[in-house]
């Protein structure tokens, strides 16, 4: 299955691929007042109003600042999710399509299924899913379902 | 097509088809039409085909059977009998069971309906022999497959026998009542009305004409809503980019045809209201018959339009709503009787249109909701406290019942509070962007309104500036726009953390986008800036926006807000703007929840057992007009600019004594100067000061003149007098303007002082004998002026801080008083009315009553005169305050 990698501070993460609608840059937020700190604020995507959350902060990390490395990831609602799934989604996906801002993106990855591992327990998160490893580096696959449970 | 697809097809039609055959009926039980007949057989005859096709027996059968009847009465083989009408009802009831049931009412047995049905001419309508109902199987049935719509079955294993007496009752009711199966007792036939078809009414179908319409799948119709949103925005993009170019005519009639694609594209989605409506009145039926309460059902705007969407999701608030009505709110006829109420009750379903929303009230004429029980279980189950318990009004009480957990039901009956309870009513409701509120009178009757937004998506809006965001509103949520300036006569006010605005009578919160999304951080509204406010508007309630500035105007396309924000009430969703900003679209009714801004009324006056120092907060003082100067460099003075006659500049060197006094020639008069450090401990004024200002006063038609080193301004201002006068003193009290100190004075009692024979305040030849007086004033500072004065003069003066506080004072004691003097712009109860209240006591019409304000203009003691005041004075002056009193206390 093949995931897409990204940074976070040191952190590797990434997503399975096909969760991933688009990955756009990060250039102009449009704050919402009153919202909760974790959210950067609203993008316009070609008429659609994402919403996108500020990975860093979200996992209790440093703040993802916009910079030119910097990326948005936009997720598939469960909709457009479930058009290329055989398998019925996961209910927590969200209606709406949600962005993660983050740090840089990395390659692209293929990895078993017998290499997913589950997430140590001084780790645990309920946004990560499996850890991998890969040259000696732990990569963190997260569950981007679970991200809209973070507000 | 499948077969499956052209039976469910069938089953669809025939639905509609009973919902018409069901509505002509309700129009025929009202009024005889040979059209309505023409239409029922239309219907049923339609049903009876595609029922014959599908070999649906009893169904054939039995709409074979109405087809007939309705058959003879169309070619007048059959005279109409509105005895008939019960049984066609029982007809179509079964008929829908049977449509509805798994199995189609197969093993139904339906022969005694058939033969009722026959009404063979002579054929007595059952009376002694009630028409047993079938018992339509459900239990055979596929337990998943049970029909929604079992209450309307459980109802229907009613006692035939009826309620004698209230079917006797309906009787006398033509027409409007329900419909017992006892039906008209032998002999009784009305006359049966021939066919009055005249040409007129032959083209107005009553039920109104049958609409060419076409199925269309409801996705359909979504995608065009969104796509034609789409289109609108991309169109105000366009717009806007050429509109820097100036290029913006060659666009134009393509931006007016979208935006009438945009309007015909929204009313796809829009039905009336009535297609929901009409199921009511067989509902309404059904529970007069079971509650044995005769109940009519009226209906009015079913014209009025919704969005399909919020049409189909308010059938089951509306009819839980109506239920209440009915089983709750009704009382039995007998008890009605006896209170002088019509033995039917009368339950009014309406819905209008009201600027941008569609209202839609259930009303009815029952016994009200029993707020002191209501008081009492919300008490009991800690939903308020005592103090809360003490100040909500009635209708704040009444609509507590909308809080989950407060079911005062004593039984739980089988129609209503089965846990579908108000609360989820309130949420269907809330979630449908609407507001719902209730008013009840005990004894009268209960009035439930529901406000619901008239489009879900495209709304012509306001863009705002807020801070560094722009924001939308929607104009159907916009009242107003007001600014506030600082030398405005109505400004913002604080009463206990929160700002108010008195507009136009009504006192109304004054919000900050901060304190709405920032957690409830008190705002930093400075009170003295100017201030631009939007005047928004949910149901019911009113409420101000603080803003920085009005953009622009613009159709946007609401988004609804991503999952992870859905907790932001306050906020309807996102737009993209022309120029592809984002803005969020704010929600007045959002907001109205967020902040717990419900029924409050904020008048003072209307909440009971608010404290008198809350109401002193709310001191209503009028503004004055003063003339500041200074005496000396650091002490600065004022007098009311009404007072005053004339400035001007004088010389020093053109002062001439005379006898020990100062004088200065103005226009050939003498006029005498006055220093005020002679009678307050100031310094002198320097003798090197060469040039002086006076400012002319008439006392007693005396004119004399006030030194001052300087004449500051004249300001148009609140008095907030902080000190109390201190007797014999020429300073009336203590204010900061500009934030500086400045004493107030007495031009009277100065006068008097510098002159006392001259200057004597009028005086009463003797003790005025009717002389006991009553000063009703808001204002400390002037209760205690006027009593100062009135007292000088021979008066016995009691005070009263407002309107109800001096009718409080004269209802306890109505001989105690000659002669009420009153300010006007008091809280609680204001002059006007205390005057109307006083001429309207039969013991206290008699006392006279004097108006006292601020202003001077004519227009004011003409409005004065009108109301019935005797007269009207200035406050500040004392000269015409006691002018307007003399003329009573004078006579023996």
């Amino acid at each position: 299955m093949l995931y897409s990698t990204f940074a976070l501070g040191r952190i590797q993460l990434a997503v399975p691929i096909h969760t991933v609608l688009e990955i756009v840059r990060a250039t102009h937020f449009h704050p919402v007042r009153g919202a909760p700190e974790l959210i950067d604020g609203l993008i316009n995507l070609r008429g659609k109003v994402v919403a996108v959350i500020n990975t860093g902060l979200a996992m209790g990390a440093a703040r993802v600042e916009v910079s030119n490395e910097s990326r948005i990831y936009i997720f598939k609602n469960s909709k457009e999710l479930q058009e290329v799934s055989d398998e019925p989604v996961d209910p927590d996906t969200s209606a709406d399509n949600l962005g993660l801002h983050v740090d840089a993106i990395g390659p692209v990855i293929d990895v078993d299924k017998d290499e997913l591992q589950p997430v140590p327990a001084n780790m645990a998160n309920p946004f990560y899913q499996h850890v991998v490893r890969r040259n000696n580096d732990f990569i963190i696959i997260l569950k981007p379902a679970k991200a809209v449970a973070l507000a | 097509m499948s077969q499956e697809e052209v039976f469910r097809n069938f089953m669809t039609e025939m639905g509609d088809r009973l919902a018409e055959f069901e509505q002509g009926l309700a129009e025929l039980e009202q009024n005889f039409r040979m059209d309505t007949v023409h239409q029922l057989f239309r219907a049923i005859h339609t049903i009876k085909g595609g029922a014959g096709f599908f070999e649906l027996g009893n169904i054939t059968r039995l709409s074979h059977q109405l087809e007939d009847l309705l058959m003879k009465i169309r070619e007048e083989d059959l005279a109409f009998d509105p005895a008939m009408v019960p049984v066609l009802f029982e007809a179509a009831d079964v008929l829908r069971d049977m449509h509805e049931s798994s199995d189609h009412g197969k093993g139904l047995d339906i022969d005694e309906l058939c033969l009722a049905l026959k009404f063979k001419p002579g054929h007595k309508p059952a009376t002694s022999a009630p028409i047993q109902k079938p018992v339509v199987k459900t239990e055979s049935a596929n337990p998943e497959t049970q029909p929604q719509r079992k209450t309307a079955m459980d109802t229907r294993q009613v006692d035939a026998q009826g309620a004698p007496e209230t079917s006797r009752a309906a009787q006398a009711h033509t027409g409007r009542s329900a419909p017992m199966l006892s039906a008209v007792p032998a002999g009784q036939r009305p006359p049966t009305p021939k066919t009055e078809v005249s040409p007129q009414s032959a083209i107005e179908s009553g039920v109104g004409a049958r609409h060419e319409t076409i199925r269309v799948k409801v996705d359909l119709l979504d995608r065009l809503m969104e796509l034609t949103g789409e289109i609108v925005v991309a169109r105000n993009q366009l717009l806007r980019q050429l509109d820097d170019g100036g290029q913006t005519l060659a666009l134009s009639s393509m931006a007016h045809m979208i935006s009438d694609l945009q309007q015909v594209v929204l009313q796809t989605r829009m039905q009336p209201v009535g297609g929901t409506f009409t199921k009511f009145n067989r509902i309404v039926r059904d529970l007069s018959r079971q509650l044995e309460k005769p109940i009519r059902l009226l209906i009015r705007g079913d014209e009025t339009e919704l969005d399909r969407s919020i049409i189909e999701a308010l059938s089951d608030p509306l009819t839980h709503l109506i239920r209440n009505c009915a089983d709750h709110g009704v009382e039995r006829s007998d008890a009605r009787v006896a209170l002088g109420k019509e033995a039917t009750a009368t339950i009014r379903l309406e819905a209008r249109n009201e600027g941008g929303q569609v209202a839609i009230t259930v009303e009815d004429d029952g016994r009200g909701i029993d707020t002191a029980k209501v008081r009492a279980k919300a008490l009991a189950n800690g939903l308020i406290h005592a103090g809360q318990a003490a100040e909500m009004s009635d209708n704040e009480i009444a609509n507590l019942i909308f809080h989950p957990g407060l079911s005062t039901a004593e039984e739980v009956t089988d129609l209503s509070g089965r846990g579908v309870g108000m609360d989820v009513v309130k949420s269907t409701i809330e979630k449908l962007g609407g507001v719902i509120e209730l008013e009840t009178r005990v004894g009268s009757g209960t009035r439930v309104s529901i406000y619901l937004p008239t489009t879900l998506t495209i709304m012509s809006s306001l863009i705002v500036r807020i801070g560094e965001d722009r924001f939308a509103v929607p104009h159907s949520e916009l009242s107003e726009v007001i600014v506030v300036r600082p030398g405005d006569e109505l400004q913002i006010e604080r009463i206990r953390e929160q700002e108010v605005y008195r507009l136009r009578g009504q006192l109304i919160p004054i919000l900050t986008l901060q304190r709405i999304a920032g957690n409830g951080l008190s705002s930093n509204l400075q009170l003295d800036e100017e201030c631009r406010f939007l005047v928004l508007k949910a149901g019911v309630t009113t409420f101000g926006l603080v803003i920085d500035e009005i953009d622009h105007t613009e159709e946007i396309v609401i988004k609804p807000l991503p999952q992870i924000l859905k907790k932001m009430t306050f906020y309807a969703g996102s737009s993209i703007l022309g120029d592809s900003d984002v803005a969020m679209v704010l929600s007045a009714n959002g907001i109205c929840h967020s902040q717990n801004l419900h029924l409050q009324d904020l008048q003072a006056g209307k909440a009971a057992g608010r404290s008198v120092s809350d109401l002193q907060l709310l001191d209503l003082q009028e503004k004055q007009d003063l003339l500041v100067f200074r005496y000396g460099t650091d002490e600065q003075f004022a007098v009311p600019l009404s007072l005053v006659f004339k400035v001007e500049i004088i010389e020093r060197q053109q002062i001439e004594t005379i006898a020990n006094r100062d004088f200065i020639n103005l226009e050939g008069r003498n006029i005498l100067l006055v220093y005020l450090d002679e009678h307050l401990a100031l310094k002198p004024l320097p003798e090197d000061l060469e040039r002086l200002y006076i400012f002319t006063t008439k006392i007693n038609k005396f004119e004399v003149a006030v030194v001052a080193s300087s004449i500051e301004e004249s300001i148009h201002t609140r008095l907030n007098l902080d000190s109390p006068p201190m007797n014999e003193s020429v300073v009336l009290g203590v204010t900061k303007l500009h934030g500086k100190l400045t004493f107030l004075l007495d031009l009277f009692s100065l006068a008097e002082k510098v002159s006392p024979d001259i200057f004597r305040g009028k005086v009463f030849s003797e003790t005025p004998t009717k002389n006991r007086l009553l000063v009703v004033d808001d204002t400390p500072f002037f209760r205690d002026l006027e009593k100062k004065y009135f007292e000088s003069v021979g008066f016995q003066v009691t005070l009263a801080f407002n309107g109800q506080d001096a009718l409080d004072l004269l209802t306890a004691k109505p001989r105690a008083f000659d002669l009420v003097v009153t300010d006007i712009v008091m809280p609680v109860m204001d002059g006007y009315d205390l005057l109307k209240n006083i001429r309207n006591h039969p013991q206290l019409a008699h006392i006279p009553v004097i108006a006292l304000t601020s202003f001077a203009q004519e227009e004011n003691l003409d409005k004065a005169k009108s109301a019935g005041f005797f007269s009207y004075a200035l406050k500040t002056n004392k000269e015409t305050i006691l002018d307007a009193v003399s003329p009573f206390v004078l006579e023996g």
